[in-house]
């Protein structure tokens, strides 16, 4: 919550920026006018368009190259506690908590080429979340991420491609320890995180296969006041957390694509710190299939729909997207 | 029991009655954009073009921005607050005869500014109340739509008070600030004379209060009495039974300070106008500015006083008040802090307006605006836990306070208003610009208070325009807006009642209290193609 300001900055600076932005592009324009035929045939490189439209964080641009992308996702968590009571020799379930949270995360995320193999990129996402089943809801800026992707060699044909990352999460969102936790929801996880990892895609003409390997550190929480289930929770300890990915691309022709992914991250237990003792909580895994289909609508401007669900407790149920680049050059007059 | 009870109860009402001053402050509808094309024709500007403003003003307008611009605006303002707390002739006659109040027959006034600044939380003073703000506006050649974003400041007011003013229990620091930061929006031109359009609104929204906090009254009056005459004798007997000696309660103690900082970070809206210009001189428009139904979030910290700690302390030590133990306060915290939330909503605001040009050099716009303040039901402070003070107020008052939250009835009216601005020609380059605009208070004269005292008030502007060269506009605008308040002693509950049933914040019961605020707020825009 406290680094929210940062995040609005970030957006009035993004906003004064635009203008300038669109300057630098008329360069890139008409470089792109000129390689224009020479990409048509090639058709890896089509490929591979198509699929990093579909798995955007395998993708480096070029030096000084920048791109802005709208997404809209929708999650749904739907989740039942039942809760056993024992009184004498008998048993009692009891549904201690239901919740149905639907989120709608509208979010743009900037992208720059510091160098042609570093890519800087910015995340900020605005959502809105509703608690059908508890009548509840929220409106917030969500967690900003920032990110460095980094490819320390250079592509070659028939070689898989490594792409390093690094990833900052800023607890802008509604931090799940400073709300009301009885009558309120949060919007983001609550703490700073660090991340890093490797992608890798391999290209086998017409399909690309892609993987990855991450890591991700939490950063505990102190100086929380807030009352749970009747105690004081003044400390949080996340656990950090290990994800792994794979899936492929497949163009299906010139215009059309498909990509089916598997994701899957493991938690460790967090530890929360009450005014009178501590607990531990309980390790998560949460596992989600996805599948997007790429359209190209124009020569530069590939859409991409995605639907997934979730595979275990831990994971949202159900999960919709659409995302779009933004077309900052139509800020520049032709 | 009663005796002891009401005067915390009424305290702790008051936490509540604060967001009564609050709202208030939200009757600064448009004071704050820093449009200085629209500050200075009174806010008459629904049928005319306020440049990139018009993104709030009436979005249809934006045709009138052609090809791409940017607009960088500066806004800067003071804010003189004062008020006099007289003590009439009978002060005390509700408080036993007790009259040593510090705070009789002084003033208060402040000119420091306040803003929130978002990541770093609650109020921070500024020197000057200053902010560098801008948009951008794109009409594709050829196109009939503008595309636009601004940045503007819909609601920014904020003031800090010194430590030891008088003025401190209804307000020692206070912000309420609204900030649009992000705006898409969208304007179409139907055909040559009409044109219509839509901006959304991303907006942040902020609430940050400090005061401490005090309970004149007839129940502290007799505390305070039965102090003096029994607390002087060392080793009263009674103090097994009842000890009440624990610390001042009196009518003038400070019982504790309170802060509560919260915040909502996006909080959209919509605005949807129409701009129809039949012919050069004359226009018409409309826009309907939607609500914001928010839940702002934050936290809170009851800082309590020795004297609050020290009375209950003791009165749990004694015998009778052993027994009501459970129903009265500790005593025993000297901060509770924790997170507080409350529904809030920003009211819906039309208005409706037209253009006049009776001769090429002069122009006359007239504004008719409507206000939704009857949104303003009631405010509900929901608190994460049970409260030492919240413990009696839902005891004495179970309508208005439960043992984790604060209802608070406001009854606010929806208000219209007008205004009229006129502009004057002086040359192909050189506008010149003035305006009147009366706005009437939405509170009624019973709620009135110190926090926010913002009654019925008049707004003048002045102000001009230059077009620099073809693409570059210059606008600067300036307003002096002047609100007086009348409060005599016992005729708002929201500041200076002294019944023993007034079950809100009543700081300065029995004093005949007179506000004014004056503000000046200067602006100045710059606009150019690029």
């Amino acid at each position: 919550m406290r680094v929210s300001g940062y995040a609005w900055l970030a957006m009035l600076t993004w906003g004064a920026s635009a203008p300038l932005v669109a300057d630098d592009a008329s360069v890139d324009q008409a470089r792109e006018a000129l390689s224009k035929q020479e990409d048509d045939a090639d058709s890896a490189k089509a490929l591979e368009e198509v699929f990093q439209a579909a798995e955007k964080s395998y993708t480096l641009l070029k030096k000084g190259e920048r791109t802005l992308t709208y997404g809209f996702d929708y999650s749904l968590v739907r989740d039942t506690l039942i809760e056993t009571l024992r009184t004498g020799d008998n048993l009692y379930s009891v549904v201690g908590q239901s919740e149905a949270q639907h989120t709608f995360t509208n979010s743009f995320t900037f992208d720059y080429g510091v160098w042609d193999n570093l890519t800087f990129s910015v995340r900020l996402p605005f959502i809105a979340k509703y608690d059908t089943e508890r009548d509840l809801n929220a409106y917030s800026l969500g967690d900003v991420s920032a990110s460095l992707r980094w490819q320390p060699w250079t592509a070659l044909r028939g070689k898989p491609v490594t792409t390093l990352y690094a990833t900052l999460g800023l607890p802008t969102g509604e931090s799940p320890y400073d709300i009301n936790a009885r009558s309120d929801l949060s919007t983001g996880n609550g703490y700073y995180s660090l991340g890093f990892g490797a992608n890798l895609s391999y290209v086998i003409d017409p399909v690309v296969l892609f993987g990855s390997l991450g890591y991700t550190y939490s950063v505990p929480v102190t100086d929380i006041n807030q009352v749970r289930g009747g105690r004081l929770l003044e400390e949080v300890e996340p656990g950090s957390s290990v994800s792994f990915s794979m899936g492929f691309a497949y163009a299906l022709s010139y215009d059309v694509s498909l990509a089916a992914s598997y994701q899957m991250s493991h938690a460790l237990a967090p530890t929360f710190s009450f005014a009178d003792g501590s607990l531990e909580g309980s390790e998560q895994t949460s596992a989600v299939m996805n599948f997007s289909l790429g359209l190209r609508t124009s020569p530069n401007y590939i859409v991409n729909v995605n639907a997934g669900f979730g595979m275990t407790e831990d994971s949202p149920d159900v999960l919709l997207g659409l995302s779009m680049p933004l077309d900052i050059k139509g800020l520049k007059a032709e | 029991m009663t005796m002891r009870i009401s005067p915390l109860a009424r305290a702790i009402a008051g936490i509540g009655a604060l967001w009564a001053g609050l709202a208030q402050a939200q009757l600064a509808q448009n004071l704050t954009i820093g449009s200085p094309k629209a500050m200075a024709l009174g806010n008459a500007v629904t049928a005319d073009f306020t440049g990139i403003d018009a993104v709030h003003y009436n979005p249809a307008a934006l045709t009138k921005l052609k090809g791409r611009q940017t607009t960088i605006k500066f806004i800067t303002g003071v804010m003189d607050i004062r008020a006099d707390f007289d003590a009439p002739a009978d002060y005390g006659s509700n408080f036993f005869g007790l009259t040593d109040d510090s705070v009789a027959n002084t003033s208060s006034r402040t000119t420091a500014a306040a803003m929130y600044l978002p990541g770093l939380g609650g109020a921070t003073e500024v020197p000057v109340l200053f902010a560098p703000l801008a948009g951008i506006s794109i009409n594709p050649p050829g196109s009939k739509f503008t595309f636009a974003t601004n940045v503007y400041t819909p609601q920014a007011l904020g003031y800090s008070r010194e430590d030891n003013d008088p003025a401190r229990y209804q307000g020692k620091e206070l912000v309420m600030q609204r900030l649009t930061y992000f705006s898409p929006s969208v304007a179409y031109q139907v055909n040559d004379e009409l044109s219509v359009g839509l901006s959304i609104g991303f907006s942040h929204q902020a609430m940050a209060l400090n005061q401490d906090f005090r309970a004149p009254g007839v129940l502290t009056g007799l505390t305070g009495a039965a102090q003096d005459a029994l607390c002087t004798v060392e080793g009263n007997p009674f103090e097994v039974l009842l000890n009440i000696c624990g610390g001042d309660l009196g009518p003038f103690t400070d019982i504790a300070n309170i802060d509560i900082d919260m915040q909502q970070t996006l909080s959209p809206t919509w605005n949807v106008g129409f701009l129809w210009e039949p012919s050069d001189w004359f226009a018409l428009g409309a826009v309907y500015q939607s609500e914001a139904k928010m839940r702002l979030q934050g936290q809170y910290t009851v800082d309590y006083s020795q004297d609050w700690q020290g009375f209950w302390q003791g009165l749990d030590s004694s015998l009778i008040g052993a027994i009501f133990n459970s129903i009265t306060p500790d005593g025993v915290f000297d901060k509770e802090r924790g997170n507080v939330s409350l529904d809030m909503t920003y009211p819906a605001h039309f208005a409706t307006g037209i253009k006049l040009k009776p001769h090429p050099q002069w122009q006359i716009n007239f504004d008719l605006k409507w206000t939704d303040y009857a949104a303003w039901d009631n405010f509900e402070l929901e608190f994460d836990r049970q409260l030492d003070v919240l413990t009696i107020a839902s005891l004495f008052s179970p309508e208005n306070a439960t043992s984790t939250s604060i209802i608070l009835d406001r009854g606010y009216e929806s208000r219209w208003s007008w205004a009229v601005g006129v502009e004057y020609q002086l040359n192909d380059r050189l506008s010149l610009r003035a305006g009147y605009e009366p706005r009437p208070s939405a509170v009624p004269g019973n709620k009135a208070d110190v926090l926010a005292p913002l009654g019925d008030a008049r707004l003048y502007g002045l102000g001009a325009g230059y077009q620099w060269d073809k693409d570059t506009v210059i606008d600067v605008g300036f307003n002096y807006l002047v609100s007086k308040q009348d409060i005599p002693a016992r005729s708002s509950c929201n500041v200076n009642c002294s019944t023993i049933d007034s079950m809100v914040y009543n700081p300065y019961a029995d004093l005949d209290i007179k506000t004014s605020v004056k503000a000046y707020v200067f602006a100045l825009t710059y606009r150019t193609a690029f």
